[in-house]
């Protein structure tokens, strides 16, 4: 059951031209096609379309969500489903067309009641080139949008006006590879292993969000809600999906389909372990009572399918780290031996001083701990080392004020900026945090 | 100190804690009415008095009694 | 290489712990297991001094004990000093830990052996010391691990990371690449540890300090409470201009005699939750009405008449524990025996 097929399209140059379309790694974009697709809706009333490409001295600011266009050209269901209109069906079968090396940018300036209600609502930067540039999103290739929105929009309608805009772009673009055929093919299915492996689950904690209406969502749902199971190809056809609000990075819609522990486990599935799938809970209850439920409910759920074994994985920080940890210490104490993926310390995503460099006792790497985990992979925090230079060019605002204590403090986009200063920001290098572990950067004790 | 995340504040050294209720709101509940959030405030705060009176050798949890908790 | 040995009075064979006041005293050469050191430190390397000292003299009459240490490495220079392996050893490891700390004041190098329990660790967490057993049944293999790593240190040059060299972690974390990337390291580390393989955790576990509990009052009825918050409840308006995350600072905010926070001066301005419910009822996480009441009813004797706040969002520990020493400090001067803080 369940078995698809991505056909892989790499990105290796994109101009500006008309028609749009893909031929031979040459993505050419028609902007003002795309211009005309986010002003279908009338609440949106200005919309800039840029191309920008990795080693340019180009800033981006006010990133909102970074979409990787999928498009399902066999099996039910349509790409990113239940959002933004798209139908609810089962995805995960038949095939899929992706680009790689190239993504959609979604950018927007917060407006201040916005942040008012959502303080994590922050101005997020990618860097192009220089000593910024340590994130998988300064390799993309962009279509890059910068909305303005009608000014009255509650913070529900501007989530939904952002990323329904983003979708129809990226929509657009994946339509491009509908007849193609592609360079690269790989079929995803969990066949039944011919001998008896150990059986793991990938336990996806992920963020929910606290402010209601808004956060990533499953199928369409944001609220809090028991775990449920997903199988991995539902992953890929974009099941999980970011929300444009919060820009912390773990929440972006490009990781979840770029997931790298999903090809991981791909890859051993049938020769060194038996993958039985993916159970998603929330993170980042209210309550302690609460928190204990879901961890509960998952152990139970790992359980009931046999599981020998749990990669555990989580995409935010703070209290969440609660119920994942609750989580890993029920498995554990259930014969369930768990693996935890993580980042470390929230502390040291502004710049890395060496005095921050340099923590330990001072610092401790994870907030909350249970003697269960004991088998712990980081992937540490990606830091710039020092300011960050000036850039010749800027997309997505010319402005950027990281204090919201402080709005009439702004700096040029432009820069340089020194992210120390201006802290008070939350995430300001999107992508800072390398939640699923797509690079090789860690922590050692020395 | 009240926390409505007893694990982490336990962890942290905290040797007397107080089971608040949600972090949106750790001194009280919306959901019981004005009547019931000012008791249930004041509840928390008499098991703060009972656990700066108690001798106490390390990190100690105080939590109000279930009954307490919902009575109006 | 010549090497400076540090021995308790036990493994330099002078005897128990009925001769554990033994004042320290040097000789020349190796003694008991330093022989078995000096032969796996090679060629053109030897032990030229040994310092013996009993462990209660050491805890008991630690500036002499210090000082003897001192002027014994003054007067050896020696390339690498050696101390203990000293295994669980409580007494033992802190004399240790000591010898490490005063020969790298002195710029020498210098080496141990630990138990990972052993408290000497705590004493001078910077000491590298080499894993050891509870025992000195482990001392063949703790010395050839010393006398490896040793060797390095006293080469000089940077050592790499402790899972690479083979010494405890001495409570430093450094950014650093590894092999593969974390998703397939991950994927690995679950195998292995299926199988029953080893692997190695990349973040182990460490406590927080534990901190010793105060006194409790005597009687609430006549005690006078100080209320904190790191739950960011500021006058409104947040003329401190309190950062949503990332906060160092901390303030105090009159109460004027106010029976409660109303959301008409009062507001919530931390970024870590949906702060809604908080700024239109401070109340909920600084409990001024129920604390006035019971102030007004004798439950409690008096209450500060000013209260201490933070943003708690992403602090750093180091801020943290100033914040907290500060504010106590001003509780203690403003009369205070007892805080309330509500934590968010």
């Amino acid at each position: 059951m369940m078995r698809l097929e991505l056909g892989s399209f790499p990105v290796e140059s994109i101009r500006s031209g008309s028609p749009g379309g893909y031929a031979s790694g040459l993505l050419t974009v028609d902007q003002e096609q795309l211009r005309a697709r986010c002003l279908e809706d009338p609440r949106v009333v200005e919309a800039e379309i840029d191309i920008v490409e990795p080693g340019e001295s180009t800033r981006i600011a006010h990133v909102r969500d970074v979409i990787e266009p999928r498009l399902k050209v066999a099996g039910a269901g349509h790409a990113y489903p239940a959002i933004c209109g798209h139908p609810p069906d089962t995805v995960g079968e038949g095939v899929t067309h992706q680009y790689e090396g190239f993504a959609v940018l979604l950018a927007a300036e917060v407006p201040e009641r916005i942040r008012r209600a959502v303080s994590a609502a922050a101005t997020s930067i990618v860097d192009m080139s220089g000593p910024g540039a340590v994130t998988v999103y300064s390799t993309l290739r962009y279509v890059a949008l910068t909305l303005r929105l009608e000014p009255a929009l509650d913070l529900v309608e501007w989530n939904e006006t952002l990323l329904s805009a983003a979708h129809r772009v990226s929509d657009t673009l994946a339509g491009y590879l509908r007849e193609l055929e592609p360079p690269r093919r790989h079929a995803y299915a969990l066949d039944p292993p011919s001998e008896r492996l150990p059986r793991v689950v990938h336990v996806h904690t992920l963020n929910g969000s606290m402010v209601p209406g808004i956060g990533s969502t499953i199928y369409g749902y944001a609220k809090h809600a028991l775990p449920l199971l997903l199988h991995p190809n539902e992953i890929l056809d974009g099941a999980i999906a970011g929300d444009a609000v919060v820009t912390y990075p773990g929440k972006c819609t490009w990781v979840q389909v770029n997931n790298p522990v999903l090809p991981q486990l791909y890859e051993r599935h049938g020769t060194d372990l038996e993958w039985l799938g993916c159970i998603v809970s929330r993170t980042r209850w209210g309550a302690a009572a609460e928190k204990e439920l879901s961890a509960f409910q998952t152990v139970k759920l790992a359980r009931m399918l046999g599981a020998d074994g749990a990669l555990v994985t989580w995409n935010h920080g703070g209290n969440d780290l609660i119920e994942v940890m609750l989580t890993i210490q029920g498995l554990e104490q259930a014969g369930i031996k768990t693996v935890f993926l993580t980042i470390e310390s929230d502390i040291k995503v502004v710049r890395l001083t060496p005095e921050l460099a340099e923590t330990g006792s001072h610092e401790p790497p994870l907030l909350f701990s249970v003697p269960e985990a004991d088998a712990i992979v980081s992937t540490g925090t990606l830091a710039a080392t020092t300011s960050l230079p000036a850039m010749t060019r800027v997309v997505g605002g010319d402005s950027v004020a990281f204090d919201f204590e402080r709005p009439d403090v702004v700096a040029p986009t432009s820069g340089p900026l020194d992210l120390e200063e201006l802290s008070g920001a939350y995430s300001p290098l999107f992508g800072h945090f390398d939640n699923y572990g797509i690079g090789t950067q860690s922590y050692f004790d020395y | 100190m009240v926390s409505a995340l007893p694990p982490i504040a336990l962890q942290a050294g905290g040797n007397r804690v107080v089971k608040g209720v949600k972090i949106e709101h750790v001194c009280g509940d919306p959901s019981l009415g004005s009547t019931g959030d000012a008791a249930l405030r004041r509840r928390i705060v008499e098991r703060c008095l009972d656990a700066v009176s108690a001798e106490v050798t390390k990190p100690t949890l105080f939590e109000i009694e279930e009954a307490e908790a919902a009575a109006p | 290489m010549r090497a400076a040995h540090y021995l308790n009075q036990f493994f330099a064979g002078v005897g128990g712990e009925e001769v554990a006041d033994t004042p320290p005293h040097a000789h020349e050469g190796a003694i008991g297991p330093g022989r078995l050191l000096e032969s796996l430190l090679g060629d053109g390397s030897g032990i030229a001094t040994t310092l013996v000292c009993g462990d209660a003299f050491f805890n008991e009459r630690a500036d002499d004990a210090h000082a003897a240490v001192e002027a014994w490495l003054r007067e050896a220079h020696p390339d690498l000093v050696v101390a203990g392996p000293a295994f669980a050893a409580g007494r033992y490891g802190v004399a240790c830990a000591h010898v490490c700390r005063i020969a790298e004041e002195l710029g020498f190098p210098a080496v141990t052996g630990f138990h990972p329990e052993n408290p000497g660790r705590l004493t001078y967490p910077r000491a590298y010391a080499v894993p050891a057993g509870r025992t000195a049944a482990g001392m063949k293999d703790a010395l050839g691990l010393i006398a490896v790593l040793g060797s390095k240190l006293a080469a000089g040059g940077e050592l790499g990371p402790a899972e690479r060299e083979g010494y405890l972690p001495r409570g430093i974390r450094r950014p650093g690449y590894r092999e593969k990337p974390g998703a397939e390291r991950a994927v690995d580390m679950l195998v292995a540890k299926l199988r029953g393989e080893p692997f190695v955790t990349e973040i182990p576990i460490d406590a927080y300090d534990a901190v010793p509990p105060a006194a409790p009052i005597a009687d609430p009825a006549t005690a006078t409470i100080g209320l904190v918050t790191s739950g960011a409840i500021v006058p409104k308006g947040n003329p401190d201009r309190f950062k949503r995350a990332s906060e160092t600072r901390w303030s105090t905010y009159e109460l004027d005699g106010r029976e409660a926070l109303s959301s008409d001066e009062f507001e919530c301005v931390h970024g870590g939750f949906f702060n809604l419910i908080a700024c239109e009822n401070p109340n909920f996480v600084l409990p001024l009405d129920a604390v006035r009441a019971l102030e007004q009813e004798g439950a409690i004797g008096r209450v500060l008449d000013f209260y201490c706040a933070t943003s708690g969002n992403d602090q750093r520990l180091a801020d943290c524990a100033r914040n907290g020493r500060e504010i106590a400090s001003a509780l203690v001067e403003a009369g205070a025996n007892a805080a309330l803080l509500v934590a968010t």
